[in-house]
């Protein structure tokens, strides 16, 4: 009895999705599909936001409003985006009272499939994954986000502006021959130095610029080390990445180690605006953009 | 024992290992026709003398150093607190310095805030005081300092928690710190420890005579005219000072402090005298041996393992070890009774309507877009589908705990046992990090899996530890300790990898109810109703084992076999709360002990009371992490912690034992 009532509902639920203009979209857990393109989004994390405001269409909410700016910073958010509250555990009940029709998360949200998805269809796109292309996912996954935003021009658009851009600074980088290195001052004694098959190497790789640092890097890629073993190629312009406590960076760069690099030696050292190193397409033009900025007006 | 020719002949061995190995080391990077001339003068073009002087020797030197003042407070804290594994890790002493140091680090502007080595120094004592405390009633005794010092050190650590949840990208650098790297590249490190290092020494070495006399009975040594307490203070201090001096230039060392003066007395110092030469350098080498290994490592793929991490991961397993041959551990005294009151009388009552009350309250009331109560139909079908698992879950997991606690406390005769010092909580938080490292992405269903095999596992181990000691409920609690501070190691060290997938981790691991599902929560309470039927029939063995072991025996009592079932029934009560709110809530602990303020004393009245208020307790927790930084979300076990910790200082400031 019970399974025919299901058939039944199934077979109805059929008869709907043909007779509207539905769309499915495939996505890393399955498909979605949707009578009418969403609008009313919802992104749980921040490279997915950054993509959704470039293509037009700013979520309604996201988790930690006040980390997206301090730490992504481009593009800014529209005054009207909600906080969900901690990224790890977004408040769910405010979620569902904003009635979002689409919520857009990575594969770490896995565990909490269950409960996005009794609240708005879900989408899992993720930038990091296994086969550790980001550059290529970002760029896949602007498409995806474009087609079901219905921003497909948009999307087009906006990939081509970046690869556009990407080209501009690579030729402004060509007479650039130094090797440049990345990190994140974590405290006086310790870098995070990136690398490895990280979004920022993507982009020095697009840039054509060689990465000063070989070393292994993990997952995200990069590698936490303390300065004095750093192993960079001679001739390194060294970029450390905002915010960096003045206390903290006083006493790294008095390290008679520091100060012994060529880099420190020939005062090629810059500081950087903070580039969200897990984000998408428009972190890595903005990482291009402030390095061929610094690397140019030298 | 021929003991005078054997300590040297060990201790020249193994400086000739260190020896051997450091010059190896050093060659590595600089051939040693150099070192002189390096060391004299480094040419600033050549970045490998510049290595040698600026980066391996002094961490060469800080490792040395750290080692012998840990090491050095260890047996210090040993000899004043006749405590065969006391240290500054295991009393929760650097616990209580880091505490200190991430929250001045936060909270005070640089201007204001006291130069780090006091900030620890602060903390460290503050964090002693409160064992000692604690530990007041007991007299001291080894067993209860060290529980109280587990406890105020998973306390400290709780807080530290909830600090990094809020301040994650902000704490990237605490981290590293917490897990003791060894990095230099300067002198400055070593020229801020030396002098203060000399300074504690010295002192300790004016107090040295006295301090022998300790070993003495107290009334001998009051007869020789010794001022005990002034003594014991003095030489608790500089132990105090030293570790916090280590710990506010390094980071946190665990378990060298532990580790230096049981070698020196496995190598056969016995004398106070000679303990106090032969621990710190037992403790320096061992120290600078863990760190030269890695650094050998480093090239070879270890590179990620910080030195203090390190140690743990030895010294976890060393104090399991040790535990069977420390003597001294044999509990005698019976639980002190804490109250007057002798009767609940309607206290439950009470309670249960204040649960009653809590639960209805927790599912209609809450901070949301618009208003905070929610009375009509609609709403409420859109939220219970969100806070019914939530409230449901936190009840359980309450009850399940405290009946944990309750039992556990009865069975070890000891008012500080609690589940978090098991080790069934460490041992499921193990499972699910092995889970989340080896499998990208694991589903819920699997997570709570992983989590219960590792639970199971740390039980059969546990079990096994303590059979020989007829499942004594000492060793069991100490050998519970020692798997707590291995997860912590190992937690450390992730954390300073800086993977973000293991964020989530911490959530889960400060007690959230926030993944769980309406089903789960029903599952869980129904397994605490079963439960709860077997501590009620279990309890006719809790009242015998109350008149304590022989008595019990003597009235027909299989010790063993009672032991053993009341410990399976206690870590399948904790491992069941803990596949759903994570390892750590300090309910287990607070439940039972505030049931008896309450005055029940028998034990079914003190279960049932302690499981109505420890479901009171996480109900309440629950929805106030819910609302009380809206739309952030706190986990119930934290704020449970928190909110018990304070109970437990005004608790004990009333009971004034």
């Amino acid at each position: 009895m019970l399974s025919l009532l299901y058939r039944l509902a199934a077979g109805f639920a059929l008869c709907l999705s043909t007779s509207a203009h539905a769309a499915t979209f495939e996505h890393e857990a399955g498909e979605v599909t949707f009578e009418q393109t969403p609008s009313r989004i919802v992104t749980l994390e921040w490279s997915l936001a950054e993509i959704a405001i470039d293509l037009g269409v700013p979520p309604i909410a996201m988790a930690e409003v006040e980390g997206y700016q301090q730490w992504v910073v481009e593009p800014s958010l529209p005054a009207s985006v909600q906080d969900l509250g901690s990224r790890r555990e977004p408040n769910l009940e405010k979620l569902q009272a904003l009635k979002p029709e689409l919520i857009l998360v990575p594969h770490d949200y896995t565990p909490l499939l269950d409960k996005l998805q009794a609240i708005a269809p879900v989408m899992v796109l993720s930038i990091y994954t296994e086969d550790r292309q980001p550059w290529q996912r970002a760029t896949q996954i602007t498409r995806t986000l474009g087609d079901v935003l219905g921003k497909s021009a948009e999307a087009n658009a906006l990939i081509a502006h970046t690869e556009a851009q990407l080209a501009h600074y690579r030729e402004q980088l060509a007479p650039v021959r130094t090797p440049v290195a990345l990190i994140n001052i974590t405290d006086a004694r310790h870098v995070r130095v990136h690398g490895g098959q990280g979004l920022y190497q993507a982009t020095l790789d697009q840039l054509g610029l060689t990465n000063a640092w070989q070393g292994q890097a993990n997952y995200w890629g990069f590698a936490t080390q303390g300065i004095e073993q750093l192993q960079v190629s001679d001739g390194t312009t060294l970029f450390y990445f905002q915010p960096v406590a003045d206390k903290t960076l006083e006493i790294m760069t008095q390290s008679p180690l520091w100060r012994a690099r060529d880099f420190a030696r020939d005062q090629r050292v810059h500081s950087l605006e903070p580039v969200w190193a897990f984000g998408g397409l428009h972190a890595g033009e903005r990482l291009a953009r402030l390095l061929t900025h610094a690397l140019t007006s030298e | 024992m021929n003991t005078r020719a054997r300590l040297p002949l060990y201790a020249a061995t193994l400086t000739a290992l260190c020896f051997a190995l450091v010059s190896w080391q050093l060659s590595q990077t600089l051939p040693w026709q150099e070192w002189w001339h390096s060391a004299q003068q480094p040419n600033p073009d050549d970045y490998r003398q510049l290595l040698l002087w600026y980066s391996l020797l002094p961490r060469l030197c800080a490792s040395l150093l750290a080692g012998a003042g840990l090491a050095l407070s260890g047996i210090v804290l040993q000899q004043v607190l006749r405590n065969p594994i006391a240290s500054p890790s295991t009393l929760g002493i650097a616990g209580g310095a880091q505490l200190a140091m991430a929250a001045g680090g936060l909270f005070l502007p640089a201007q204001l805030a006291p130069p780090t080595e006091w900030l620890a120094m602060l903390g460290g004592l503050a964090a002693l005081s409160l064992v000692l405390t604690l530990a007041w009633g007991k007299q001291l005794s080894p067993l209860a300092v060290i529980l109280a010092g587990l406890v105020v050190g998973l306390y400290c650590g709780a807080l530290n928690g909830a600090l990094i949840l809020l301040h994650e990208q902000r704490l990237s650098g605490l981290f590293l710190w917490g897990a003791g790297s060894l990095n230099q590249q300067d002198w400055q490190a070593v020229q801020f420890l030396w002098p203060r290092l000399l300074i504690g020494a010295s002192l300790l070495a004016l107090l040295a005579r006295p301090l022998s006399l300790l070993s003495l009975q107290d009334a001998q040594a009051q007869s020789l005219g010794v001022p005990l307490l002034w003594l014991r203070l003095a030489a608790l201090l500089c132990a105090v000072w030293l570790c916090a001096c280590v710990i506010s230039s390094l980071g946190v060392f665990a378990f060298i402090g532990l580790a230096g003066p049981a070698m020196a007395r496995l190598l056969g110092a016995r004398k106070l005298w000679q303990q106090l030469l032969w621990a710190p350098a037992c403790g320096a080498l061992l120290l600078t041996l863990t760190d030269q290994l890695l650094q050998w490592g480093e090239p070879r793929g270890l590179g990620w393992l910080p030195t203090g991490a390190a140690t743990a991961l030895i010294g976890a397993p060393l104090l399991l070890w040790l535990l069977p041959k420390v003597r001294a551990l044999r509990e005698t005294d019976e639980n002190a009774s804490i109250s007057q009151r002798q009767h609940p009388g309607r206290w439950p009552r009470y309670i249960g309507v204040l649960l009653l009350l809590s639960v209805v309250a927790a599912l209609l009331i809450g901070r949301g877009q618009s208003e905070w109560l929610a009375l009509d139909l609609p709403t409420l079908q859109q939220l219970l589908p969100w806070r019914l698992p939530r409230v449901l879950g936190a009840l359980a997991a309450g009850i399940l705990l405290a009946l944990a606690g309750c039992v556990l406390q009865r069975l070890a005769h000891n008012p500080l046992a609690s589940p978090e010092v098991l080790g069934i909580s460490a041992g499921s938080a193990l499972g699910l990090i092995a889970l989340v490292l080896l499998v990208p992405n694991p589903a819920r269903g699997w997570q709570l899996l992983a989590a219960a095999c590792g639970a199971a596992l740390s039980l059969a181990l546990l079990l096994h530890l303590s059979r020989r000691a007829q499942y004594s409920p000492q060793r069991l609690l100490l050998a519970g300790i020692a798997l707590a501070a291995l997860l912590d190691a190992i937690l450390h060290l992730l954390l300073a990898s800086g993977d973000p997938r293991l964020m989530p981790l911490l959530y889960w691991l400060a007690g959230s109810t926030y993944y769980t599902s309406i089903g789960q929560s029903l599952a869980l309470l129904a397994l605490a109703g079963l439960l709860a039927l077997l501590c009620w029939a279990g309890s006719r063995w809790l009242n015998l084992l109350s008149l304590g072991a022989e008595t019990a025996q003597g009235l027909g009592l299989n010790l063993a076999k009672a032991r053993l079932g009341l410990l399976t029934l206690a870590a399948t009560l904790t491992a069941g709360a803990t596949l759903l709110i994570g390892p750590l809530s300090f309910i287990g602990l607070m439940a039972p002990h505030m049931a008896r303020l309450l005055g029940a004393q028998q034990v079914r009245a003190q279960l049932l009371l302690s499981a109505l208020i420890g479901a009171l307790l996480m109900v309440l927790a629950d929805w106030l992490g819910r609302n009380l930084l809206y739309p952030f979300q706190l986990p119930a076990g934290l704020l449970a912690t928190l909110v018990g910790g304070l109970y437990f200082l005004f608790g004990l400031r009333r009971s004034g034992q």
